[in-house]
């Protein structure tokens, strides 16, 4: 199996002026190409810092982060906008363009990467009529509701067509039901076009009902990985049994 | 009131506007980018840069604690070199701009500083290099706050460009002071000013219905 994220040794420390906060402490995690792997944990234990490690929104103190074949933090200017382009993200809060149109928001990654816009606009129409959005081509995100607009989101980060996706706490914000929708979306787009999926998230529900293989991360520390069936009827660690106790509970 | 008066307050209106908007607009040009440069230079701006950053800001806030009519008053040699005169309207456009710019830039910071950063992440996320962030996510998504903005800054020159007047810049204010003050003209003084309320007003009423009508947040926008 080909690895396509490798994180080795890597370590990050917040400091503040009386304040040091491990976010992520020699964290080891390899992701291979065409899985979905959730990465869960309570608030604060570094969930977001890890995945944003993957696309370099943040650089750790040490280690190393592998991706595509890439050191990330290694490359120039160019190399990492070129990488970043075959890394997905949708986010909690979608962080879509409110003054733009959904047409518009969609073919944004395109026409920074110098797609014609001509171009661009037809691949977005492309894309939002796979998402069942054909008929919101024109409206703004103010419009829509919550599970529209992370379909937006999704078309938008599908649209320099990624050979990774990263989630980050991307159902948190919808109810059970559109939660639920998303997630199938997503392991439809894992199946259909390949796409390895990395899904951060503090709800268990969400992990099991995606993923196959999971880490726990507790306190900046990966403290279990393996496949979900296994981590979670048999956990070896406090963090996981804690984990485990809340489930069914919003955390 | 004689027709001669009438004459000299039409000329009075059209030197004012002409003066306030193409003093607004010379001030975006410097101030607009002066802003863009205190807001990514922040200490969670897109390009951190203290130095850069504090240095601007003092020079700014040194400006901008001149008070109008010491700078108009300072910046005598300056106008002359660029205007060929310091005594007019088309002179008074020199300090008004000086004085408005590091205002604008302000304005424009606090705008640009109000786009949420989960939209700048989205935009770095897909790989956006910083310039194209700037110009094709933060200003658009900034544009209402920028037009409200705008709307304030024009205000305000309005105001000094009146000010402007009291030493010999034309417009609305010098014909409130030399009709209304020094000839004791009170009608015409009143109907200066008048004129000037009117300004402002309409101004800011457009401004607004602008900066509504192209702001998309509402479930309604179109």
């Amino acid at each position: 199996m080909e690895e396509i994220i490798k994180l080795s040794g890597v370590n990050k420390l917040y400091k503040s002026k009386n304040d040091e906060v491990c976010a992520l402490s020699d964290v080891n995690l390899t992701v291979y190409r065409g899985e979905i792997v959730g990465v869960i944990g309570f608030s604060g234990a570094g969930k977001s810092t890890l995945v944003r490690c993957i696309n370099a929104l943040e650089t750790p103190d040490s280690g190393n982060v592998t991706v595509l074949g890439k050191n990330v933090n290694g490359l120039k200017t160019a190399d990492l906008l070129k990488l970043r382009r075959k890394i997905g993200m949708i986010f909690q809060g979608f962080n879509l363009l409110q003054q733009k149109t959904v047409l518009k928001n969609v073919a944004f990654p395109l026409e920074v990467a110098g797609v014609k816009r001509k171009d661009a606009a037809k691949k977005a129409e492309e894309l939002l009529k796979e998402m069942g959005l054909g008929d919101k081509l024109k409206a703004y995100p103010a419009q829509l509701s919550g599970g529209q607009k992370q379909r937006v989101a999704i078309a938008r980060a599908l649209a320099n067509d990624p050979e990774i996706l990263l989630c980050d706490e991307a159902t948190s914000a919808l109810d059970a039901e559109t939660s639920a929708q998303i997630l199938k979306l997503l392991k439809s787009i894992n199946e259909t076009r390949g796409i390895t999926v990395v899904i951060i998230a503090h709800q268990l529900s969400v992990i099991k009902n995606a993923c196959a293989r999971v880490a726990v991360i507790d306190g900046g520390k990966l403290c279990e990985t393996g496949a979900v069936e296994e981590v979670f009827s048999n956990p070896q660690t406090a963090a996981t049994k804690r984990l485990l106790a809340f489930e069914g509970e919003d955390l | 009131m004689t027709d001669l008066i009438w004459q000299e307050i039409g000329k009075g209106l059209w030197d004012t506007l002409y003066v306030s908007v193409l003093s607004t607009l010379l001030a975006y040009a410097v101030g607009l980018p002066l802003g863009v440069v205190l807001a990514i230079t922040d200490k969670n701006g897109l390009k951190k840069n203290l130095i850069v950053n504090k240095t601007l800001g003092i020079i700014i806030n040194i400006l901008r604690s001149v008070p109008f009519l010491i700078l108009f008053v300072l910046v005598i040699p300056f106008t002359r070199l660029v205007a060929g005169t310091s005594i007019g309207a088309t002179a008074s456009i020199v300090p008004l701009t000086i004085a408005a710019a590091p205002f604008i830039a302000r304005l424009t910071e606090t705008s640009l500083k109000e786009v949420d950063g989960g939209v700048i992440e989205a935009a770095l996320a897909c790989g956006t290099p910083t310039a194209k962030i700037i110009y094709k996510a933060v200003i658009p998504e900034a544009l209402p706050s920028l037009l409200s903005n705008s709307v304030i800054a024009f205000v305000t020159v309005v105001g000094y460009s009146a000010m402007a007047g009291f030493c010999g810049g034309g417009g609305l204010g010098q014909i409130a002071i030399k009709y209304g003050y020094y000839n004791n003209n009170q009608t015409v003084m009143f109907v200066s000013v008048a004129v000037i309320v009117v300004i402002v007003q309409l101004f800011q009423e457009g401004g607004l219905w602008l900066a509504r009508f192209k702001d998309k947040r509402r479930k309604n926008s179109k």
